[in-house]
């Protein structure tokens, strides 16, 4: 069932319920509230008739009897019955007493009167004092006027609850229609766009609305699908250009020494060039497959890892690397915990990481000093990377942890690309966080902080 | 008990004068209050709906992170650590704070123009040095760093 139906249906069922809640309520009232005065006009008739018929100071009885049918309006099947309370066991058979039911009678010898319904039968009966004993005046009588009003209010509210429901349902499609018209847009410019046409945007309201959260929401996924697909598309040309570049030179060089006949030396000179190519595309293909190897999320080691080890060897290595380098670890930060400074995690992974921040650091800062700096906050322990060399362009930021991709200012200096995204790989994996701010010709720092 | 007052602008950098109090303080605890001052709400409908904690949700993360990293680092030396938002830059109102808390001397940047963190944010440095309290300038060791925890790392003068 479609929501728009679903929504219709809800409304116009929960419309509807109140309505013939209403209706039943106002017929139910009427009936049982509406004719207290015709108890009124039935009470005054067994007066006149306990008068007539037992008032000894009434001399002209029969004249009173004619003043009465004269004047005071008959009743539609109006009745009069007078008992002797002693004998009223004996009509417990008759009609009268079936129709008024026992209540009447009961509730008139406590109370001295008593009122009684039944469908339109009115009954009201009143107790007499006469001198030859007490008596019940009963009289009864037909309200046609409740019976039409009744009927009538029942056609008058069915009627209503018919045509209600009609109005309703067309309201509730109306409604609901106006309702979805936002997310049927939604979808269908979602569904305008492809592959191709990534770069298209949902229209954007102005209102805090959960509609405008929801295009909100989809164009922010649509951005990272983008970029997703920028950084694949970017990573594939990137890849192939760094690979094909020393495939090309070890082509070169093998095709130029077989095109003549060359003597040893120059055979020599050949197959070094081609040795030097070659170990450029294995420092490729391992670097890859760190990089592979990074990003799988199988299961973690997670050890204790002491920080002051991890300094040490990562600075180990990129002094190795990059013998010239002026590397200062600086302690101004250090917590005061002696040699309890641990972090959870892989040692030789967060090592990966470290070193190849810093010998990125070297490698872009000449002689110029590069920091290394840890500190510690309640839940993490940090490290800061600083150096002062070439810097990153700002607008080069963002893509800086594409993989192969090297910032503009870099030509001169050798690298694919590599490093930073595998230390981002290796940082998020043990639910790290590292921030990159840099300055063009000022310097770049980099943050990694992993959880405690 | 050292009782130091130190004005900052809700910047890493700002916080660099901890490493000299620390140094300074000779073994002795110290209690640091950070404060920063914002514009005394004028109109009523500031007044009405003035909460007190919300300029402290917009105290970046980064600048939290350093004031925790600065409280491990010297655990030993800092008693307590406080940041503070007051309501006023009036020399009678941080006189009277800084008389309530019993400070002994204040310390700032020399040099260091100290900004305007937030929108309501009013600048306190001159009215300090008018506080009759001994103001201790540090010379910040600048080598045009980049970034924001860069800022914070300690250089003592001889390997400058």
């Amino acid at each position: 069932m479609k929501i728009q139906l679903k929504i219709t249906l809800l409304f116009t069922l929960l419309c509807l319920s109140v309505v013939v809640l209403l209706s039943t309520a106002v017929y139910y009232f009427a009936n049982e509230k509406a004719f207290q005065d015709f108890y009124t006009r039935l009470e005054l008739r067994a007066v006149i008739a306990s008068k007539i018929n037992f008032d000894i100071n009434f001399q002209n009885q029969e004249a009173i009897e004619n003043l009465r049918s004269q004047h005071v309006q008959r009743l539609p099947e109006e009745e009069e019955f007078i008992i002797r309370t002693d004998t009223i066991d004996r009509i417990r058979n008759t009609a009268l007493f079936k129709t008024a039911g026992e209540q009447l009678f009961s509730d008139a010898l406590k109370n001295g009167k008593a009122v009684a319904r039944h469908r339109f039968q009115f009954f009201s009966g009143i107790i007499h004092q006469a001198h030859t004993g007490e008596y019940l005046i009963i009289v009864s009588a037909v309200n046609s006027y409740a019976q039409n009003f009744l009927l009538s209010l029942q056609k008058i509210l069915v009627t209503s609850c018919i045509i209600s429901t009609l109005v309703l349902f067309s309201i509730g499609l109306l409604f609901s229609r106006q309702v979805l018209f936002p997310m049927r847009d939604i979808a269908k410019r979602v569904t305008n766009i492809s592959v191709t046409s990534l770069h298209e945007r949902l229209k954007v309201g102005s209102g805090k609305d959960e509609i405008t959260f929801l295009a909100a929401t989809f164009n922010d996924m649509l951005s990272r699908l983008e970029t997703a697909f920028e950084t694949q598309n970017n990573f594939v040309s990137n890849a192939s250009h760094e690979l094909n570049t020393p495939l090309t030179a070890i082509i070169g060089e093998a095709d130029l020494s077989l095109a003549r006949q060359r003597d040893p030396e120059q055979y020599r000179e050949s197959l070094r060039v081609i040795m030097s190519e070659a170990e450029k595309l294995k420092a490729i293909t391992s670097g890859l497959l760190e990089l592979a190897q990074s990003s799988f999320h199988g299961t973690l080691v997670y050890e204790q890892v002491s920080v002051d080890e991890l300094v040490h060897n990562s600075l180990q290595v990129a002094r190795n690397v990059y013998p010239m380098c002026n590397i200062r670890l600086d302690q101004s930060l250090r917590p005061e915990v002696g040699l309890g400074l641990n972090v959870k995690g892989n040692a030789q992974l967060f090592e990966l990481a470290i070193s190849n921040v810093l010998m990125n650091a070297c490698k872009y800062s000449g002689e110029k000093q590069v920091t290394l700096a840890v500190a510690a906050s309640k839940t993490h322990v940090i490290f800061i990377i600083s150096d002062q060399g070439i810097g990153i362009p700002t607008a080069e930021i963002k893509h800086i942890f594409d993989p192969f991709f090297r910032a503009s200012n870099v030509k001169n200096t050798k690298g694919y690309g590599i490093g930073l995204p595998l230390a981002r790989n290796i940082v998020h994996l043990y639910k790290g966080n590292i921030e990159i701010h840099s300055k063009e010709n000022a310097g770049t720092e980099v943050i990694i902080k992993f959880p405690l | 008990m050292k009782n130091i007052l130190l004005p900052t602008d809700l910047t890493i950098t700002s916080l660099y004068p901890i490493h000299e109090i620390c140094k300074n303080a000779g073994g002795e605890q110290c209690n640091i209050y950070l404060i920063h001052t914002l514009d005394t709400p004028t109109g009523i409908m500031d007044l009405l709906f003035l909460k007190d904690r919300k300029p402290y949700k917009m105290l970046s993360p980064a600048f939290l992170e350093a004031l925790e990293m600065l409280r491990k680092k010297y655990a030993s030396v800092i008693h307590v650590l406080s940041f503070e938002f007051l309501y006023s830059n009036s020399r009678a109102y941080l006189r009277n704070y800084m008389q309530g808390r019993n400070i002994q001397s204040i310390y700032m940047l020399e040099d260091y123009d100290y900004r305007n963190g937030l929108e309501q944010s009013v600048n306190c440095i001159s009215v300090l040095h008018k506080c009759k309290l001994p103001v201790i300038h540090i010379q910040k060791i600048s080598h045009g760093e980049v970034g924001t925890l860069t800022t914070l790392l300690y250089k003592e003068k001889m390997l400058a």
